[in-house]
């Protein structure tokens, strides 16, 4: 094993007892014949774990608890006054009910538009051809 | 932590304010002291942790029992308080705040005067001040928490290589800082 293989692994984890049995076993025959991996691993106890060891577990604050309580109450009671899914479906159907008045608003004023433009087609056809557009029964089949 | 049982935690999911209160003594101790290291930063640590309750909170009910009820608080827990970390970030750079030793990131004086100050507390925040918050949530849970690298990942949603890889530059800036204050030291 060479000191960049160790290093790593005295980084992670041989330092942390993740290393199977036989690379513990290797980096600790390479440890015993290595002074600057063995500095390098009191470096790495000193100022990447010892800091850490033996530090106070402090608890919240009971304003914190007061604050989630009130947050939590406060959702109850929008929900309460304003029931999300009811609204929802309320908003869903007022929607579609606009969309399809409009959507038949404007086909019925499209077939007047069609017809108009029809029997006016129909008037001028007749100048045309000299017919007397009042003497076709159907012009009057309405 | 107390144990949780399955009747508590499906009560809670079903709005019983009583049983959600027994899951917050629990793991309020837990989720607060992860949020502290991660943020670095005492209001941000409380306002954290509001956020991270009412998590557990809103999403109980979608928690299956394929993990412990503790590596899934876990991972509520380290994200959220990552990602307030990241919210305040500009604001928490402006602020001085006197809990700490340190004001910007990196100041290996500031480690030297905590060192001799044999404040544990002041020199640990200072030593996680130079971190990301990413690479803090992993050696937190590590070297405090004292959890596998298996268990990190299932916190952290990560794989297992990366795990292993952020604790790896963690522990190389640390070693960094460490040289830098020693190095200021002798000038």
């Amino acid at each position: 094993m060479n000191c960049d293989r160790a290093k790593e692994l005295l980084l992670t984890d041989f330092l942390d007892r993740e290393a199977d049995a036989q690379t513990y076993t290797e980096v600790q025959r390479h440890l015993a014949a290595c002074p600057d991996c063995r500095r390098f691993e009191e470096e790495v106890l000193r100022n990447a774990v010892l800091p850490f060891k033996n530090q106070p577990q402090e608890e919240p604050p009971r304003d914190v608890w007061l604050g989630v309580r009130e947050r939590i109450t406060a959702r109850k009671i929008r929900k309460a006054r304003f029931p999300g899914p009811a609204l929802t479906l309320m908003s869903a159907c007022a929607a579609v009910f606009i969309i399809f008045a409009a959507v038949t608003k404007y086909n019925a004023d499209k077939a007047q538009v069609t017809d108009y433009l029809s029997d006016q087609m129909d008037f001028f056809t007749a100048l045309n051809n000299g017919v007397d557009a009042e003497s076709d029964e159907s012009y009057y089949a309405f | 932590m107390e144990e949780i049982t399955r009747d508590i935690i499906e009560r809670a999911a079903g709005g019983d304010m009583e049983a959600f209160e027994a899951i917050y003594k629990a793991v309020s101790g837990l989720v607060f002291n992860l949020a502290l290291r991660i943020t670095n930063s005492r209001p941000d640590a409380e306002e954290a942790t509001q956020d991270i309750f009412l998590k557990i909170y809103d999403n109980l009910r979608y928690f299956e029992f394929r993990s412990s009820f503790k590596t899934w608080v876990y991972r509520i827990a380290a994200n959220t308080a990552i990602n307030v970390y990241n919210k305040n970030i500009k604001e928490r750079l402006r602020r001085v705040d006197f809990d700490t030793v340190i004001e910007t990131t990196g100041n290996s004086s500031g480690i030297r005067e905590a060192a001799q100050s044999s404040d544990a507390r002041k020199l640990l925040s200072s030593l996680l001040e130079s971190l990301t918050p990413e690479h803090r949530a992993a050696i937190v849970l590590r070297e405090i928490e004292g959890l596998s690298y298996e268990e990190i990942a299932r916190a952290l949603g990560e794989k297992l290589n990366t795990v292993r890889t952020r604790l790896k530059r963690a522990r190389q800036a640390l070693l960094e800082l460490a040289k830098k204050a020693v190095q200021n030291e002798l000038r």
